[in-house]
């Protein structure tokens, strides 16, 4: 599933504009504080499959942005 | 993740997204007037119309991506 | 041929509208007799006789509007569904007021209009404060602009409504194109979604075969 999720994801960043890859797409908490996540971002952390990915892919996955 | 809190982070990305928009630009929202990226923020966490619009076109746009780009 | 224009100018959003549709109505007068209503000319009672007296083939509203109704200066109603559409008679009708092809546009070929191109949400758009001086240097507002002209000047040069259409949705796409591209203003990426919007808004009913 989370396999799954990761391949829409990369499908979709490798063909999006350089631009837009620098919008926000996702907000985390993290210590307390909101931060945004961008595309450029999200890609770093899902193409390392760290945990801060996989929940940036199911929040993505629940926004329907992937 | 319940509806209440998807409604939050769809909320709280909206917010960070307008932020961003740099603070010499404004939106005019047909006869609503024109807002800076803070007054957009505003109307977005108090839910009123302008707010909502905003929200549905960020998020339209958002979850066309996939079908434009994917 | 005549062709009306109408370009309230009483708020800074009317009057974005009104100097870009100025672009209009330059290439307009080399196609036929234009009737530019700018300002307090804008109003219920010169239109409609305009619209009775000289059955301008091409109407192209600028200004603020809601579902049923398209205003004018000082947001004075000047067409009205269930009052007055049927003015709109035999007309290729481009309405760039926000809502007004959801209802007004449906009901007005419905009572006789050839075609109504408009939008069917809120039609937005950025500006750059340090343009507000001159609006038709401002290069946020520039795309908006130039994508959605595209319907009036494609209707001019002789294009189909629907022929006019794709064209001015090919340009949103061109400008979303180039806002996303590295060579575009700073900040340009944070606008590109109500770009999108106004493409998504933008419909039209009735003749999609009509022409000038």
């Amino acid at each position: 599933m989370t396999q799954n999720k990761k391949t829409r994801f990369l499908n979709l960043f490798n063909n999006l504009p350089i631009n837009i890859r620098k919008e926000v797409i996702f907000v985390i908490e993290h210590e307390g504080t909101k931060q945004p996540i961008t595309w450029n971002v999200a890609y770093n952390e899902i193409s390392n499959s760290t945990d801060l990915g996989n929940t940036i892919l199911d929040g993505l996955d629940k926004l329907s942005i992937i | 993740m319940t509806s209440k809190e998807l409604q939050q982070k769809i909320m709280d990305l909206v917010v960070s997204r307008l932020m961003a928009i740099p603070p010499n630009l404004k939106l005019s929202i047909g006869s609503y007037g024109s807002f800076n990226n803070e007054e957009l923020v505003q109307h977005v966490k108090e839910n009123d119309e302008v707010g909502r619009s905003v929200l549905n076109m960020q998020m339209s746009y958002l979850t066309s991506l996939k079908k434009r780009y994917g | 041929m005549d062709i009306l224009i109408t370009r309230p100018d009483h708020d800074d959003t009317v009057t974005y509208l009104s100097l870009w549709a100025g672009e209009i109505v330059k290439r307009a007068k080399c196609s036929g007799n234009v009737f530019d209503y700018a300002g307090k000319k804008a109003n219920k009672k010169e239109i409609e006789k305009l619209l009775k007296k000289r059955n301008p083939r091409f109407v192209f509203f600028n200004g603020h509007g809601n579902e049923k109704t398209i205003f004018g200066q000082g947001d004075q109603p000047l067409i009205k569904e269930g009052e007055n559409e049927e003015l709109l008679t035999s007309k290729i009708v481009y309405s760039r007021a926000c809502n007004s092809a959801k209802s007004l546009g449906k009901s007005a070929c419905e009572n006789g209009a050839d075609a109504y191109i408009g939008y069917k949400g809120e039609f937005t758009f950025f500006t750059d404060t340090s343009s507000e001086c001159t609006p038709l240097r401002d290069k946020f507002a520039e795309p908006f602009f130039k994508s959605s002209n595209e319907i009036a000047e494609s209707l001019i040069k002789g294009n189909t409504v629907s022929e006019a259409y794709d064209k001015s949705q090919a340009t949103f796409d061109k400008w979303i194109g180039k806002f996303s591209s590295s060579g575009a203003p700073v900040g340009s990426e944070t606008i590109i979604w109500a770009l999108y919007a106004d493409k998504e808004n933008q419909i039209f009913h009735g003749n999609k075969g009509a022409a000038l």
